[in-house]
């Protein structure tokens, strides 16, 4: 089986499995046993679903967008290594978020333990309250712009502000959709953890935003 | 409602509102809940708050992947293919030097019973004049001439230019009275009385 790893092949490289086209059809677990079966596309196309989804999802959980990159990256790297023993029974995009998941915590756990890292963080949220504004909309004038970037930022601090256990099922919840159960999958705790740790996240994101919001 | 009543709707509100939120209530429950929010503004509040923070959080520009992301990935596996290749020859290595080693262990338990297995041939005895040289303190020895050793490996005495025995530790018997003092000398000194 030829197994080397290469997103950019040409057509004709395709072996005879699913045509390429006929990718975009499949299930994650039928695009994984496309791949194990020899279609080099199939993990491309894997990539290609995934790659925004765990970025946002990382970049929402760790609030830096290169790092999130980077901890993207080393999913899909693990995703690739270990796809032999993906179990098509289970769904696929839990298993790569518990991957991701993991991989985020594992961040926020270094980023405690290493000032530097804490440093810079603050560093750049500095940076971001003082650079200039940035007029993308006529039809709002400078105040508006200005109050409407000025929410946003404290709705992301106030996300940012969030335990880590919670902000990463509160992330899972209200950004990426996902049922109580997936929750409880990809972060391993039991249904009640889940459903009692996201509305301790809610309950708190509604406390910090309230003032602003009024 | 009582303010009593309401107090404790609201805790109940809160601490279940996930329930709410989600859609898990039954629809009697629900209805008590719906109920509870049109007579409560606090909990009004609450909701509205929690929905338009939610709608602003969700409104953040979404990121997208860096466009060298793919690149970099592609690059990134191709390691790891190289990984796992020298990995299995690394495996592959190990797993002939054990062969190897196994079949050499096994040769050498099997060896004395091979050797028992073989034929013995008695040959006769041959008996050989060997030329006797003597050296000078009138020891024979098989060698032509005394063989060469070293002035670290020679004896004290016999290479040094002093008495022999002058540097070596004279012996004293322990005696069987242990009234008679005990005999001190140092190390090399010649015993005069003697």
């Amino acid at each position: 089986m030829e197994t080397t790893p290469n997103l950019h092949v040409a057509e004709t490289d395709v072996p005879e499995r699913v045509g390429r086209q006929q990718l975009v059809g499949l299930e994650d677990a039928e695009l994984v046993a496309q791949y194990l079966a020899g279609q080099r596309f199939a993990f491309q196309e894997l990539v290609g679903r995934y790659q925004d989804r765990l970025l946002n999802f990382i970049y929402r959980t760790i609030g830096d967008r290169d790092r999130a990159e980077d901890l993207v990256q080393e999913t899909f790297v693990r995703v690739y290594r270990h796809l032999h023993r993906f179990d098509p029974t289970k769904k696929f995009s839990t298993w790569i978020y518990t991957i991701a998941s993991n991989l985020a915590k594992n961040e926020l756990r270094n980023r405690s333990r290493n000032p530097l890292v804490l440093f810079q963080a603050i560093k750049k949220n500095w940076e971001a309250d003082h650079r200039p504004l940035e007029f993308e909309d006529n039809t709002y004038s400078p105040d508006d712009l200005f109050r409407k970037r000025h929410l946003r930022e404290k709705v992301e601090a106030a996300v940012a502000e969030l335990p880590e256990h919670h902000r990463v099922v509160f992330v899972l919840r209200e950004l990426e959709g996902k049922t109580y159960e997936e929750i409880s999958d990809i972060t391993g705790v039991t249904l009640g953890t889940v459903k009692s740790r996201l509305n301790r996240a809610r309950n708190r994101f509604a406390q910090i935003i309230a003032p602003m919001l009024d | 409602m009582t303010t009593d009543a309401v107090t404790m709707v609201c805790k109940e509100f809160i601490d279940r509102y996930t329930d709410y939120r989600d859609e898990l209530l039954s629809s009697d429950e629900r209805a008590r809940f719906e109920e509870h929010l049109e007579d409560c503004e606090s909990c009004r509040r609450y909701e509205r708050v929690l929905s338009r923070g939610l709608t602003l959080w969700r409104g953040l520009p979404v990121a997208s992947a860096s466009p060298d992301f793919l690149p970099r990935l592609q690059h990134r596996l191709y390691h790891v293919e190289d990984a796992g290749k020298l990995s299995t020859r690394r495996h592959l290595g190990s797993a002939a030097l054990v062969a190897v080693a196994s079949v050499g262990l096994l040769a050498v338990t099997w060896m004395p019973f091979a050797a028992r297995a073989s034929i013995e041939v008695e040959l006769p005895a041959v008996a050989v004049e060997v030329p006797v040289t003597f050296v000078a303190d009138g020891q024979p020895s098989l060698f032509e001439e005394p063989p060469y050793v070293g002035p670290f490996l020679a004896p004290l005495g016999t290479t040094l230019d002093e008495p022999a025995g002058l540097f070596t530790t004279n012996y004293v018997p322990i005696r069987g009275d242990s009234t008679s003092p005990t005999e001190l000398r140092r190390t090399g000194q010649l015993d005069e009385s003697r």
